[in-house]
């Protein structure tokens, strides 16, 4: 056991070890201050902040409902809800396409109505990103809700608690840990999204073209680049998950 | 039990109410600043109770009132919900908010009834200081002691000023020492408390120490109810029997001899006749080792099946007809040589064995 479990991290880390070797240190100062890559940084770092808003705003209301309104085919919108969490990305954008393309089902009236136009924008790459990463949040929250020791929403009722005042006082904080994972692997999947993103939104740089892209089309003209482009990934993704948990961890478990 | 609902606000419970199969029957009537005891064995339906109490769980059919007012009455479509229904309630494991610190927690009910947060906190401040907590204001439940949770969780209940309090086995989850600190400072919290109070638990100490009224529930059922001294005096059930300490058994009684229903008889100076409860104290039960001379009236000859030594008295159980137990002294015990398996001679005189009717 212990030898495979050994394999199985050199599997895991070996790659991004390689990623950091052989990258060419170099001139990679002067990759990183490009202007192109500093803009597909930032693109990247609003549409997956701003994707994961969307996350919250949408995914924690859905968890609650699926985890506790019961209503017949519960189970049906429980599994149709995580399927663009299963689903190949490009399909995801694919259906998007035909949802909120300019001649889709719904899209039509966005553009017409109200002059919205979601494909190839900005406004796209959010929505991809957010469709992607919503069963994240939803899916471990739901779960959370369900397992909660559910005697403390009472005790909070017999102490005179509206609704509202038990979710965001008693059953909020009870699930924070699941609530700061859902939303880390929400933002963390938005911020690699790629074929959805492609698919929906295209790849023009400075509007959609997030850090995947940019590193995907350097990789066919400056490898070197999209060697480095990834290290920052790496250390942008994994800098987020340390500063969660040492800010979150300690006060979560303290109970 | 004394007054009636609408004289006397306090709570009134008469009704039925399910838990998947089972089925809770129960009437209570507590006026208020009185305590009433929960008393039963675990499953017994004591906790489904509170719950219908607090707004947790509706009735299936019957009706509670608070305070005068009808919070619960399914005939007439009416279910107040548990946060607008002035309920205090303490919780077997006290259900404080690990988030919040004492202070938070205690405030919290004060603040849910739309007091602002200044004012919420010095209310807070003020009852913690009169439970002598006021040092643990700013900890986490976390750090508190199991008898300072409870105390909390009860003061956080009283805070806002409820007309019904309902306690559900606050002591059970402490050891014996603190049990009995627990015991004392609730008696002192709760003095100055005009609610009716509801105190679940399955410890007699508990409520001779905390409550005016018992209602005994076994399997869903009302057994018994009425003031501690009657039903400690006439327990109706075996449940309440073994709680005290006591042979209870029933049977048929004719011009002053019982003819018991597990087999047997035992005669009495009661000229009581019917359905009776038959009630002999251990420490009337004198035993012997061989046939009692003279001619006293009940000699039942059995097998020790136990001993057990409580405080400074030895109990022994003697199987026969009827099964007794007799409570002797250590040193009479050992005088006799008892051990499990001995035949023996269980004695009691017709004046020790009181018959009231079933």
């Amino acid at each position: 056991m212990v030898a495979v479990a050994a394999l199985a991290v050199c599997f895991l880390v070996g790659p991004i070890v390689a990623l950091a070797v052989r990258a060419p240190w170099g001139t990679s100062w002067k990759e990183l201050s490009s202007p192109e890559v500093l803009e597909a940084l930032r693109l990247s770092l609003f549409c997956s902040t701003i994707a994961t808003v969307v996350v919250v705003v949408l995914g924690v209301p859905l968890a609650w409902v699926l985890a506790r309104v019961p209503f017949p085919g519960s189970r049906m919108v429980r599994a149709a809800t995580t399927l663009s969490m299963v689903l190949p990305p490009v399909v995801g954008g694919v259906a998007l396409l035909a949802a909120f393309g300019r001649r889709g089902i719904a899209g039509r009236f966005l553009d017409s109505w109200f002059g919205v136009q979601l494909p190839f924008t900005t406004a796209g790459v959010i929505v991809a990103e957010a469709f992607v990463a919503l069963p994240f949040l939803v899916v471990t929250l739901d779960g959370a809700f369900r397992t909660m020791d559910r005697r403390f929403e009472e005790a909070a009722e017999t102490l005179g608690a509206r609704r509202w005042t038990v979710f965001r006082r008693v059953t909020l904080p009870a699930v924070a840990p699941s609530f700061v994972a859902g939303v880390v692997l929400a933002w963390a999947r938005a911020l690699g999204e790629f074929g959805a993103t492609i698919t929906f939104a295209g790849s023009f740089p400075g509007r959609t073209q997030t850090m995947p892209l940019a590193i995907y089309l350097a990789l066919e003209t400056r490898p070197g680049a999209a060697n480095v482009l990834s290290l920052v990934l790496v250390v942008v993704s994994f800098g987020v998950l340390v500063a969660l948990r040492d800010r979150w961890t300690p006060a979560l478990v303290a109970r | 039990m004394n007054g009636d609902p609408v004289d006397q606000p306090g709570l009134f419970v008469e009704g039925s109410t399910r838990v998947g199969d089972f089925e809770v029957q129960v009437r209570l009537e507590v006026p208020s600043g009185r305590t009433l005891a929960l008393l039963g064995p675990n499953g017994a339906g004591k906790s489904t109770v509170l719950r219908t109490v607090a707004g947790l769980q509706p009735l299936e059919a019957g009706r509670v009132d608070v305070g005068g007012r009808v919070v619960d009455e399914p005939a007439a479509g009416r279910f107040v919900p548990a946060r607008e229904r002035g309920v205090g309630m303490v919780f077997q494991d006290h259900l404080l908010f690990g988030n919040l610190t004492v202070l938070e927690n205690v405030a919290f009910g004060l603040r849910s009834s739309g007091m602002r947060a200044a004012p919420a906190r010095r209310r807070a401040t003020e009852l913690l200081v009169d439970a002598g907590l006021a040092d643990r204001s700013a900890d986490r439940p976390s750090a508190l002691s199991g008898g300072q949770r409870q105390r909390v969780a009860l003061v956080r209940a009283l805070a806002t000023g409820p007309s019904v309090v309902l306690m559900d086995e606050p002591l059970a989850s402490l050891d014996a020492g603190a049990r009995t600190e627990l015991r004392r400072a609730l008696r002192h919290d709760l003095a100055p408390v005009a609610a009716a109070r509801v105190l679940v638990t399955h410890d007699v100490v508990d409520a001779f120490a905390l409550a005016d009224d018992v209602v005994v529930l076994e399997a869903g059922r009302v057994v018994q109810s009425g003031s501690l001294s009657e039903v400690a005096a006439t327990p109706r059930s075996r449940y309440v029997a073994d709680l005290l300490g006591v042979n209870l058994l029933s049977g048929e009684a004719s011009a002053g001899v019982v003819e018991l229903a597990g087999g047997g008889q035992l005669v009495t100076v009661a000229g009581m006749d019917g359905p009776v409860f038959v009630l002999v104290s251990p420490g009337s039960v004198a035993l012997h080792r061989s046939a009692p001379e003279g001619s006293p009236r009940n000699a039942v000859p059995g097998t020790v099946t136990d001993l057990t030594l409580v405080g400074e008295r030895m109990r022994v159980h003697v199987a026969g007809a009827p099964s007794l137990v007799a409570e002797i002294t250590p040193v009479s015990a050992a005088a006799m040589v008892l051990r499990p398996g001995d035949p023996v001679w269980a004695v009691v005189k017709a004046t020790e064995v009181t018959t009231y009717p079933r």
